[in-house]
Parts: C-alpha cells; sequence; structure tokens
C-alpha cells in the first residue's frame, strides 16, 4: 500500500471505527478492514464503483456509501454541491450509523401497505418520533401495537426521500411490563406449538459423550462461567461464541451464533445456549420468534439452560433438551463423563471375566482332550514298546537259532565232505580188494592153473567128496578150456 | 477443517457394550471370541486414555473471521 493509500485507509478506518462505537456494533460489522483497504486502493467516485468491490452489498451501499465516497473524494476535492437526492443519501448515511434503541409509549399506529407506522411518545416531556416497521417483521414479533402500550424499539433513524421527513425504522420491538410480556409468550407458545416447534418426535438427540460444545452465551455472564465451573474437565471442546443476552440487540446476536455454528465445518455435538436468571422482559431474546425459529432449524442439537429453574422460555420449549439452569447444562453434559471411568472398568471387568469363563471352559476341555490323547498316546507306546522289545527278543533268538543252525549245518558240511572222501577212498579200497578177492576166487581162474570143476550129470552138483558118487556114475569135468564126460571106475574112501 | 480423524468417545463405548451383549447370548465362537475380546481390551485402552486428556480445550469465536454475510447488520 502506497502512502497516499495508507492515509485514505487510516480515514476510513477512523470513521468506521465512530460508527461501530455509536451504534454499539463490532468495527468489522460495519466494514471489514479489507474492504476499507480495496476502497482506499479503487477511489470510487460514484457509488456503481463503489459497488464493484466486494464485501459492499446493497445495504452497506445504501447506509455508508454516500459516506465513503465523501471521505474518498473530500479529499481531491475542495467543494461539492449535492443534488436533493444526493444529499438526503449522504444524510441516511451519516444517521444510520445512529442505531438505538428508545423507549416511549405508543401513540396513533396505522397500518398501511407493507408498513405499519406508529408514533412513540414521551409524555411527560411532550416529545414525538416517527417510527415505522415493516409489517412481516411486526408479525414475526408477535407483538400488538396497541395505543397507550410502552415499548422499546431499535433502529436507527431514516429520512424518508420522497416527503422529507424524518423517522425511525424499527428492526426489533421490546415489551415492557410482567402483563404484555406474558400475553405475548402465551400467544407465541400456542402460535409454535400449533406449528410444531414443540413436538418430542423431531427432537434430536445428542451423542452421550459430548466432546465438542458450542456456547453461546455473554462473555459477561454469570451463567457462562457457571457453566464452565459445572461442565467440568473432561477435555471438551468449547467454541465460545460472545452474544448479548439481554435487550433488543441479542434477538440478532443469538440467531446469527445458532447460523454461525451451523455452518461453520466444525462438527459440534451440541450448541449450549444460556443466560443466567432475570425479569421476565430481561428474557424477551429467549421469548423470540426468530431465536425460536433460529434453535428449530439447528441442525446441531441445542441444549438450553436459561434464567431460574423455574423459567421457561420459548427456547427452552423449542430446544432439544431444556437443562433447568446454566450450572444444571454443566452438570448434564458432565455425568456421562464422571460415570466413564466407573463404566470402563465394568465394562472391562465383565469383558474379560466373560471371556476368560468361557476361555476355562475351552481351556479345561482342551486339557481334558490333551490329557486323554496323551493317555492313548502312551498307552499305544507303551505297547509298541513291548512289541518292540518281544521282536527284539525273539529277533535275537531267531538270529542266535539261524546261527547255530548254520554253523551246525557248516560243521555237518564240513564233516560231510571229509566223511565222503573218507568213505570215498574206503569203498574203493574195498572194491579193489573185493573184486582182488573176487579174481582170485573166481573158479574159472583156478581152472587156468590146471583145476577142474567135476559134476553129476544127473544131479549137476559140484563134486566135492568121493562118497556123493558111486561107480559107474557118470561125471562132467569142466576144464579151463572145453570140457569133458567120463565114468567111474573106482572109489577111493 | 480442524477435525483430524476424530475419535468417538460414544461410539466406542457403544461397541464395547455391544461387545459385552455378544458374549452374553452368542453361542462363542473361539476366534471371534478372541477377535472381539481384542477389539474390546483396544477400545477400553483408548477410551481410557481419552479419560486422562482433563483439560478444555477453549476456544473464542473472533466474529472477525467469519464472512460479512454471517454479521448482524446485514439481512
Amino acid at each position: 500500500m502506497n502512502k497516499n493509500n495508507q492515509n485514505l485507509f487510516e480515514q476510513l478506518r477512523k470513521w468506521r471505527n465512530k460508527a461501530a462505537e455509536a451504534v454499539g456494533v463490532k468495527p468489522f460489522m460495519i466494514l471489514q478492514n479489507s474492504v476499507l483497504e480495496e476502497i482506499a486502493k479503487i477511489k470510487p467516485s460514484k457509488p456503481e464503483e463503489l459497488a464493484t468491490i466486494k464485501g459492499m452489498g446493497k445495504r452497506r451501499i445504501e447506509k455508508y456509501g454516500q459516506t465513503v465516497l465523501e471521505i474518498v473524494n473530500g479529499l481531491s476535492k475542495e467543494e461539492k454541491t449535492f443534488s436533493v437526492s444526493e444529499y438526503l443519501d449522504y444524510v441516511n448515511a451519516i444517521l444510520a450509523t445512529g442505531r438505538a434503541v428508545i423507549r416511549g409509549e405508543i401513540g396513533r399506529v396505522d397500518h398501511r401497505g407493507g408498513y405499519t407506522f406508529f408514533t412513540l411518545l414521551d409524555k411527560d416531556n411532550e416529545a414525538v418520533i416517527n417510527c415505522f416497521v415493516w409489517q412481516n417483521k411486526l408479525d414475526a414479533f408477535g407483538v400488538e401495537l396497541a395505543e397507550g402500550l410502552e415499548i422499546n424499539v431499535s433502529g436507527y433513524p431514516k429520512i424518508y426521500k420522497k416527503r422529507g421527513t424524518f423517522s425511525f425504522e424499527v428492526e426489533h420491538i421490546g415489551l415492557i411490563g410482567e402483563g404484555v410480556l406474558r400475553q405475548a409468550f402465551k400467544k407465541l407458545k400456542i402460535k409454535l406449538e400449533s406449528a410444531g416447534y414443540f413436538s418430542i418426535e423431531r427432537k434430536k438427540s445428542f451423542p452421550t459423550y459430548v466432546e465438542s460444545i458450542g456456547l453461546i452465551t455473554s462473555v459477561y455472564a454469570d451463567a457462562k462461567k457457571d457453566f464452565l465451573t459445572h461442565v467440568g474437565n473432561f477435555g471438551f471442546k468449547i467454541y465460545f461464541y460472545d452474544v448479548r443476552v439481554e435487550g433488543l440487540y441479542a434477538v440478532d446476536d443469538i440467531v446469527s451464533a445458532i447460523r454461525w455454528f451451523n455452518e461453520s465445518k466444525l462438527q459440534l455435538d451440541v450448541l449450549v445456549l444460556t443466560r443466567g436468571g432475570g425479569s421476565l422482559e430481561s428474557l424477551q431474546a429467549f421469548n423470540n420468534e426468530s431465536v425460536a425459529k433460529a434453535i428449530f432449524a439447528s441442525k446441531i442439537p441445542v441444549i438450553t439452560g436459561i434464567g431460574h429453574e423455574n423459567d421457561i422460555t420459548i427456547a427452552d420449549l423449542v430446544a432439544d433438551l431444556r437443562a433447568s439452569t446454566p450450572t444444571d447444562a454443566g452438570k448434564i453434559l458432565a455425568d456421562s463423563w464422571k460415570k466413564a471411568g466407573d463404566l470402563l472398568t465394568d465394562l472391562q471387568v465383565r469383558l474379560p471375566s466373560i471371556f476368560v469363563r468361557d476361555i476355562e471352559t475351552h481351556a479345561k476341555r482342551l486339557e481334558g482332550a490333551q490329557a486323554f490323547l496323551e493317555y492313548r498316546f502312551q498307552s499305544l507306546l507303551n505297547k509298541i514298546n513291548l512289541h518292540q522289545q518281544r521282536f527284539i527278543s525273539n529277533w535275537l533268538r531267531l538270529s542266535k537259532g539261524y546261527s547255530l543252525v548254520k554253523a551246525q549245518l557248516l560243521t555237518q558240511d564240513r564233516l560231510l565232505t571229509n566223511e565222503q572222501t573218507r568213505w570215498f577212498k574206503f569203498l574203493l579200497n574195498r572194491l579193489t580188494e573185493v573184486n582182488q578177492m573176487l579174481s582170485l576166487n573166481d573158479p574159472m581162474a583156478r581152472l587156468k592153473q590146471g583145476y577142474s570143476i567135476v559134476s553129476s550129470v544127473n544131479s549137476s552138483k559140484i563134486i566135492k567128496d568121493s562118497r556123493q558118487i558111486k561107480v559107474g556114475d557118470k561125471l562132467h569135468l569142466t576144464f579151463h578150456k572145453g570140457a569133458a564126460d567120463s565114468k567111474v571106475e573106482s572109489l577111493e574112501r | 477443517m480442524n477435525q483430524d480423524t476424530k475419535f468417538d468417545f460414544s461410539k466406542a463405548i457403544a461397541e464395547l457394550e455391544e461387545i459385552n451383549r455378544w458374549f452374553q447370548s452368542e453361542e462363542i465362537d473361539l476366534d471371534t471370541g478372541l477377535a472381539k475380546f481384542r477389539r474390546g481390551l483396544e477400545l477400553i485402552k483408548i477410551c481410557r486414555g481419552r479419560l486422562k486428556q482433563v483439560e478444555n480445550e477453549f476456544i473464542e469465536i473472533k466474529k472477525e473471521f467469519s464472512s460479512e454475510e454471517n454479521t448482524t447488520l446485514e439481512e
């Protein structure tokens, strides 16, 4: 930003801050710094140029346009001549900063077109101001304007350009006096009840363990302290939106806060709308239709803790949960957390006991099964061992027997072999002997030596004794070669 | 915007209660049971961790950051 721009920006900022102070709002609500910077840079000279700047809506140009242009161009121009219209715009822009709350008694009331005109009087001082309010706004207030009724109005002054008349544009109307307020309360209650605003079916539930809270109350209120004290420290994320909780500006503040939280991406579990006790008059903002509608429209569940225990406001009736007081609202949110430790212990105790019990039965069964298997296995093993031992001993015996037999066989074999040879030799000798003996005893061989064999011709018997024969017997003689027959002639005995 | 993967205490408690119910009512299959048992212990551990974190976080909404449409003067 160059120096020229910087100067202009500072001037704009000074005006903006004064204007905000005069109305009792935060400076950014008039115009944001970024908008002022842009104005200082562009230096618009006409409302149309102003309209090109982001953040300068129609309403803002209407309210502040003239003043802003004056500040911008006043730096370069010595004098400006206005048209009537321009001047009235200029004056209205200045007047717009005169937002105020006025208390007075209603005088004449006149409904005309989309407006209701009425006069507000100070009877004692004989002062009067002309007021007008949009008819639809008036309907939303649920207030019936009647002569002699004392009210508070908030709004800002304005010159009606076509007539050049001064009037006060009413933004909100506040009632004064218990009776009137009670009446208005009843009326609004019936209206909203029949529209289903209080029905239990549409009430939203919020988590048992709320973790993030959008807190809507006044930074100055005891309610804030009470709530924070009793909600305790359970690691809550508390987003605090400061609003006025009393007076005519409170309604807009509360409605904005509820909308803001709903439009934000904070993923809040709950909104807490709270303020301390007070008269019916001071609780008016919570008996307001706009606030009721904002609560009704909220996607985030709303808990209210408004006033004393016995105060029930429209906001309480629309809310998803009504806590009796700010303290009670805190306690409600803290309660489940306070018990969470014990609950966890309980859950933990139950969890293992249930499971362990089950595991134990399973384990016992398993142990039983294992023991049984081990037993069976052992007995099988024993049997196998027994058989093995038997087998081994049998095997030993068998192999011993086999060796024995084998050895015996070998011996026998050896013996047999020896015997055989011996026998063979023996037999051979015997045979030779026998053969020799035979050949010696062969009668035929004897014949060779000159012996003869004498046999009887009659009996064919070999004759070895002379008594076998008698004289005259015929004898057969066998020689080595050939034979002969002879006749006995004499005997020698 | 500002939320990282948020642990939901309410959901965790609900899941724990569900696990306990399961153990009471079902014919318990050992594998599933063991898995549920472990999950239960894990949840209890996380929940206890969350309970230990006691300090609140207090964030004041700076309305300057909100867009002008949210401010009270604009309709």
